[in-house]
């Protein structure tokens, strides 16, 4: 019994001191992960350079420059920051500026992230790593469901494929809502019309602005095509028109192409394309403005095409007489409607009895309707067009409208603001067509900022506000009254009063003409692409409307620099909130 | 057991002008009070307090307008009238005594800091949350139970940076989930397509 008794004492002991030794195996375990990390963040760095320094032989061979230097010392430097991943989700969109971390990813989807991660945690978060690394507890679905939504996307998309559970929870249309609803959702810009070593390779890519990673998606039906435009909503984003080389497939070749009706719709979240009906005409860089409505929206179009038939003479014609009667009736409403610049409330009322009825046998979207118009652009022997074409998503096909006013001039840039689709010309002229009652209206507003010429005007939307950047002269340093320097500012219109005033000063000298604004929520992006020192370099920028509407850099990645110089006039950018 | 008996019996037997004097029983033991309510109290305006009472019996009080602020079922509780502040005291069999210590906590702070700047909540949040993963459960079901919104989002967003930017296979593993659902196909059929979220 002595020795038995001594035997649980010791057991006792050896059990207390097993103990103490895992707990030192435990902090050595942590040790040797801490090292482990720092270890290989010194690997990624010789990486990380190795492949700048690549991207720097690649330009040399185009003409050797130091700016490829420089994009290799910011990877340096962001090499050295760390940044905490807590806290910086759910408070929605942030302006970022200043030291952050940056991911370049031009070659595969979330290689790089994957060392940026690893690279970024501090050690605190290792230890409780360590310490916690186990939920025993079992999570009631309604929380993690909470806790999914908060996900961003590329996460989101994660967690979809960790188990069966997660991804029912997650596709659900209630999820999807909650999640949209609860401004989990961040901005996501998509660049079009990337050209590489003179072939319009079909990629696009994407900057998921809060996380600054950069995504790229391959497009086979974008390849061999430029001069496009896009215009998204809601999740997808409709890509419109273009022209393709005739003699050398896949080139941009201005001299002898096709001018494209074709309009194809990509969604991002399922990476899927789909094809809508195509355009009367073949439009390249159309003025593309979209909207969605509801179902029961009056529309008034489709006879409106008899109005662009200018007045005949009586002489030679066969006489309207002769012809069906109701159509003559219709036809003095609608050519008194022109004059007076008013659509009658008859006519109105009976094509709006013709859509209600088309309504009936909606598409499968539910109550989702889309409404996409295309003005102007340029035409198959690349004349400027006046023409004008409303596509119905309820409806499935496209319908004349009426042309652009007579001395409107050529169309540069367009957005739909309410219930209105604006269009500014380039020779300074605003004009609107109302999408309910469909005509345009001339906008006289007060005076147009004075502008540089070469730079025409760019129309942007925003919170239901209409906005315009617009490159005007302005003193330079230290020299009084001598307009010497160009700079780029926001103005807005005042709907109601029709007043430009100026909001800010975009703090970019204007070195791209072809500059891309477009707006999501509150946000204004500014996506500049240029030719500087043998290297295509892009500038983003953003602001915020509702809060002093200053202007911020964004992603100084330059996905880029691997592009050729007409990606600049090619390119074309389309945000959605995903 | 009897410890907790006797502990209670002497907090019941506290005169008001020992809680005058701001030393208020909590959880049984004698702790000392924030000087601002040293002040309020020698001014004659004591604050409202009301008492909860978690599953292990203990009693905790607070201060009614800290609660109500944050937890909407003690404020529904205090309104409709249900609740009478000289002898009631609000059983809450669902949170155990160290959890509801904690929400009280929890709950105090906010109130009584509520105009510090964002970092240092934020600071003083992370540091809150830094328990085990029992713990977490625990104050989650409390802050779930007695409807806490901001403790609750706190919660859910400690959750979720436990998912966001992790390979599948680490979530697997923190999250304990054996079984993934998945046919074989279809898992190498992801790992083919995604390999980097692995």
């Amino acid at each position: 019994m002595f020795s038995e008794g001594l035997g649980a004492d010791e057991s006792l002991c050896q059990d207390v001191q097993s103990l103490s030794v895992s707990k030192r195996l435990v902090r050595s375990v942590s040790q040797k992960l801490r090292k482990k990390n720092n270890r290989s963040a010194g690997e990624e760095d010789d990486d990380l350079k190795g492949v700048a320094l690549r991207c720097l032989t690649l330009y040399s061979r185009g003409g050797g420059c130091k700016v490829g230097a420089d994009t290799s010392d910011e990877f340096s430097d962001s090499n050295g920051r760390r940044r905490s991943s807590a806290s910086e989700e759910g408070r929605g969109y942030k302006p970022i500026c200043g030291p952050e971390e940056t991911a370049v990813d031009c070659f595969s989807y979330g290689v790089r992230d994957i060392f940026w991660r690893r690279h970024s945690r501090k050690n605190s978060e290792i230890e409780e790593l360590a310490a916690n690394t186990r939920m025993h507890i079992f999570l009631p679905d309604d929380v993690l469901e909470m806790c999914l939504v908060r996900l961003p996307l590329t996460s989101l998309m994660n967690a979809r494929l960790v188990c069966k559970k997660w991804r029912a929870l997650t596709t659900t249309p209630r999820f999807l809502q909650m999640r949209r609803e609860g401004s989990y959702q961040n901005p996501w810009l998509f660049l079009f019309g990337a050209v590489k070593d003179g072939f319009c390779s079909g990629e696009i890519h994407a900057l998921d602005v809060s996380m600054n990673q950069w995504h790229r998606i391959d497009a086979e039906y974008l390849r061999g095509r430029f001069l496009f435009s896009v215009a998204s909503i809601q999740d997808d984003i409709f890509i419109v028109g273009g022209c393709s080389s005739l003699t050398s497939f896949g080139r941009v070749d201005r001299s002898s192409f096709k001018t494209h009706k074709g309009v194809v719709v990509f969604s991002p979240l399922t990476k899927s394309w789909r094809k809508i009906p195509s355009m009367k005409y073949g439009r390249s860089v159309p003025i593309l403005g979209v909207s969605e409505v509801s179902s029961d929206f009056p529309t008034c179009q489709g006879h409106q095409s008899r109005q662009d038939r200018r007045p005949r003479s009586r002489i030679g014609g066969v006489s309207d007489v002769y012809e069906d009667p109701h159509k003559l009736s219709m036809r003095r409403h609608c050519r008194s409607s022109f004059n007076e610049s008013e659509a009658s409330s008859v006519t109105s009322r009976r094509t709006y009895k013709f859509l209600r009825q088309k309504s009936d046998h909606s598409s499968s979207k539910g109550s989702r309707r889309v409404l996409l118009i295309a003005v102007g652009g340029l035409g198959s022997w690349d004349e400027p067009l006046d023409s004008g074409e409303i596509y119905d998503s309820v409806s499935n096909k496209w319908t004349e409208i009426q042309r652009l006013p007579f001395d409107f001039g050529v169309a540069c840039s367009g957005i739909v603001c309410g219930k209105m689709f604006y269009v500014y010309s380039e020779t300074d002229k605003l004009a609107a067509y109302d999408v309910e009652r469909g005509f345009w209206i001339s906008i006289q507003t007060s005076p147009f900022p004075p502008r540089v010429l070469e730079y025409y005007p760019k129309l942007v939307s925003s919170d239901g506000r209409l906005f315009m950047l617009s490159v005007s002269w302005c003193e330079g340093d230290g020299q009084i009254g001598r307009r010497n320097k160009a700079v780029r500012k926001l103005w807005e219109l005042d709907l109601m009063y029709l007043t430009w005033t100026e909001v800010s000063v975009h703090p970019d000298a204007p070195m791209d003409w072809n500059a891309v604004f477009v707006a999501d929520k509150s946000l204004i992006f500014g996506i500049e692409m240029f030719k500087i020192f043998g290297q295509v370099l892009d500038f983003f920028t953003v602001c915020d409307v509702s809060d002093m509407a200053r202007w911020h850099h964004i992603s100084r990645n330059h996905v880029t620099h691997e592009l050729d110089a007409s990606s600049c006039l090619t390119k074309t950018v389309a945000v959605l909130h995903l | 057991m009897e410890l907790l008996c006797i502990r209670q019996w002497i907090s019941g037997l506290l005169p008001t002008w020992l809680s005058a004097w701001c030393i208020k029983p909590v959880g049984g033991a004698l702790v000392r009070q924030e000087p601002e309510y040293i002040l309020l109290a020698l001014m004659g305006s004591p604050l409202k307090k009301i008492m909860l009472c978690s599953s292990e019996k203990e009693i905790f009080s607070v201060e009614e307008q800290v609660m109500v602020q944050h937890s909407v079922i003690i404020n529904n509780m205090i309104e409709d009238g249900s609740y009478n502040h000289e002898e009631s005291k609000i059983p809450l069999d669902c949170v155990d005594s160290k959890t509801l210590k904690k929400v009280i906590d929890y709950c105090t702070h906010h109130t009584h800091h509520h105009n510090d700047n964002q970092e240092d909540l934020e600071a003083w949040d992370a540091q809150f949350l830094n328990v085990d993963s029992n713990g977490l459960y625990d104050l989650l079901m409390a802050a779930n139970y007695l409807e806490i919104r901001n403790l609750l989002d706190l919660i859910y967003g400690t959750i979720k940076n436990m998912i966001k930017g992790k390979k599948i296979d680490e979530i697997r593993r923190i999250f304990n989930i054996k079984d993934h659902g998945f046919t074989p196909e279809e898992e190498e059929q992801n790992r083919k397509e995604y390999p980097h979220f692995y």
